[in-house]
């Protein structure tokens, strides 16, 4: 089981933040549809944001939908190309990557996403997604070695070896999630982006994802983004949270200070809306 | 409103059964469930996916249309039954006096004509007026239900609204013949949080102004917490748990209410490195697990508990809380003290089960 425990060795780096994100911007180009009476614009996605995630940290990104935050997490991820602005992970450029590099740096970063039902390829069975990773990257050539990294990962989320053959549909949402939560770690990322990763789920379910992503940070030492609408949520898992509105974010604080002295108006207004929050 | 009105229950459900026919077997969508809605009241039906409570409500309104379904059961909607009437008889019900509100807006309203038409042919469906008076009558919900320029409004379609604004067409649309009863499922899951509020804060405003009821399905017990009198909470295609929501909330009986309630993180309080969970997943409504459905999730749950079937009877000493469970009143009162100081499943069955409650370490 040790396996996948990080090394402990002396990192130069180890004071200065994992990411370091600077006017990021990302505008989309809406084009004017049959159906549509607006004309065309420019949608302002994320709209120059600034913010360090800092090593070890569970940092939590809270907005209403359109607000940009899943957006933001796909930029740094380089899933899409970002307008303008800078991302610096572990040290370098990383909008500046291409090729090789940008592949080799991926390995670093890794997601999970909101949909358990719609992030896992049906006609693969569990064994051959949580290995995907290694053969995209190309590790553990050996077929034994393989099957056996796999099976550790599946033990880490917990799951069991005899899941290995099995489909996606043979899994509830809670189970998928896990899956989704071993592929991410199989490459033994720094980073986790997890973009609503309990919102699918019902309720009795979520509470198993959210102690597993804190269980994997205490053991694995990993730096997680958690991207959500629910502000219960991000107080129970940060340590950290910016809340963002129309691309931007409006306030990014401490956790026990944002949620006891929220200082912006619409972080106050979110927190007041929380159902049950007044009784 | 007169007291009689009060308390006579605007909605009564007996008994009522929902099984589904199929490949694999039968479905037990709603197993033997009964529930009073009393008029210009709330009710929340609370429960995960596959618990049975929109099957429930469909039922209600007559929606349960899949083939071969089989119903028992009793549904008086003042006082007639709803499952005896003819498919013309509950047409005249249906959008009249009973109406209905989903949790896809989008879905729920045809992308072809403009919400104005929609709620024109809403009226007419049940009315005999002419189209400039439903006119002035459909900009006239449109301003009830809180949208801004209703005149403006009343000409587009869905689409040319945001999510918040598409829930209020399609409340206006279920408001048109001002109904006694409105069946909300999953009304406000689709929307961000202030739209949320907003549209909660509606629903209590228009069942204040119009004496409506409204029974609201929710996975969500902040929602409950927020806008229902009263309370049933589902498992498995049954009622487990029911009573005054202000009671239910704070003095749950119900290891399941004790383990949705507290696998939630919350806004308040301290927080705790980890959750407790309910362990396992919900069970199928095809093979449902023996004697108390919960049993196979439940930390507190004895051998015999595979056998019994519990049924769902008053709280000693709260005639309108009633629980399906299988513990003694007594153990279940201390189990849920302990959990309340903040112990674990294990630490409040080990306290209690030594028979000295002590606080948890």
């Amino acid at each position: 089981m040790s396996t996948h425990v990080a090394e402990e060795k002396q990192d130069p780096r180890a004071d200065e933040p994992l990411v370091e994100v600077r006017d990021l911007v990302k505008h989309f180009h809406a084009a004017g549809g049959i159906f549509t009476r607006r004309k065309r614009g420019v949608v302002r996605a994320v709209d120059g944001v600034s913010f360090d995630v800092l090593r070890g940290e569970t940092l939590g990104i809270v907005g209403e939908t359109g607000c940009g935050k899943s957006t933001t997490a796909r930029l740094i991820m380089r899933l899409l190309d970002a307008s303008g602005g800078e991302v610096r992970f572990d040290g370098q450029d990383l909008l500046g990557l291409s090729g090789a590099r940008l592949k080799a740096a991926r390995c670093d970063l890794q997601m999970i996403f909101q949909d358990p039902y719609s992030s896992l390829n049906p006609r693969k069975t569990v064994g051959a997604i949580v290995a995907e990773p290694f053969a995209i990257h190309d590790l553990h050539r050996d077929r034994a070695e393989r099957r056996s990294a796999v099976c550790e990962l599946l033990d880490t989320v917990g799951l069991s070896p005899e899941h290995y053959n099995r489909y996606p549909h043979e899994f509830s949402g809670g189970q998928r999630q896990r899956i989704g939560v071993a592929r991410a770690l199989a490459l033994k990322p720094k980073l986790l982006i997890a973009d609503e990763p309990v919102s699918a789920l019902d309720v009795s379910i979520q509470a198993q994802v959210l102690n597993l992503l804190s269980e994997l940070q205490d053991r694995f030492g990993l730096t997680i983004v958690l991207i959500s609408h629910d502000l219960s949520v991000v107080r129970h898992m940060c340590d950290r949270v910016a809340v963002m509105r129309l691309g931007k974010i409006v306030e990014l604080a401490p956790n026990d200070a944002l949620y006891s002295s929220p200082e912006h108006p619409y972080t106050r207004e979110l927190l007041a809306a929380v159902p049950g929050a007044r009784s | 409103m007169t007291e009689a009105s009060l308390n006579e229950p605007l909605l009564r459900v007996e008994d009522l059964r929902v099984e589904f026919p199929t490949e694999d077997g039968v479905v037990h969508a709603v197993d033997g469930i009964s529930y009073d809605v009393r008029a210009a009241s709330t009710l929340g039906i609370v429960g995960e996916s596959g618990s049975g409570k929109t099957v429930a409500a469909l039922t209600a309104m007559g929606l349960t249309r899949r083939a071969g379904a089989r119903i028992s059961g009793r549904i008086l909607f003042e006082g007639r039954d709803l499952l005896a009437l003819s498919e013309e008889e509950m047409r005249r019900l249906r959008g009249n006096e009973i109406a209905m509100i989903f949790q896809d807006p989008l879905s729920s309203l045809h992308p072809l004509y403009t919400v104005g038409a929609q709620i024109v042919e809403a009226i007419r469906a049940h009315r005999d007026v002419s189209k400039a008076q439903c006119r002035a009558r459909a900009i006239e919900l449109l301003e009830l239900v809180g949208m801004r320029e209703p005149d403006r409004r009343v000409d587009e379609y869905p689409h040319e609204l945001s999510g918040g604004m598409r829930q209020r067409a399609m409340i206006a649309m279920a408001l048109a013949n001002e109904p006694r009863l409105l069946i909300a499922d999953e009304p406000t899951t689709a929307l961000d949080v202030t739209v949320q509020a907003q549209v909660l804060a509606l629903l209590e405003r228009l069942r204040r102004e119009l004496s409506m009821a409204i029974v609201i399905v929710t996975h969500d017990l902040g929602v409950v917490a927020d806008i229902a009198a009263d309370v049933a909470v589902m498992y498995a295609g049954r009622i487990v748990e029911s009573g005054p929501a202000a009671r239910l909330l704070s003095a749950p009986e119900h290891p399941y209410t004790w383990g949705l309630l507290r696998s939630i993180p919350t806004l308040t309080g301290p927080r705790a490195r980890r959750l407790e969970p309910i362990p396992g997943s919900p069970p199928s409504l095809i093979e449902r697990p023996s004697g108390c459905h919960f049993h196979p999730r439940c930390p507190y749950a004895q051998p015999d508990h595979a056998r019994i079937d519990p049924r769902l009877e008053p709280v000693p000493g709260e005639p309108d809380h009633r629980v399906a469970c299988l513990l003694e009143p007594p153990l279940r009162h201390d189990l849920w003290a302990q959990l309340r100081a903040g112990g674990t499943a294990a630490q409040a069955l080990s306290a209690t089960t030594a028979g000295v409650p002590e606080a948890p370490a």
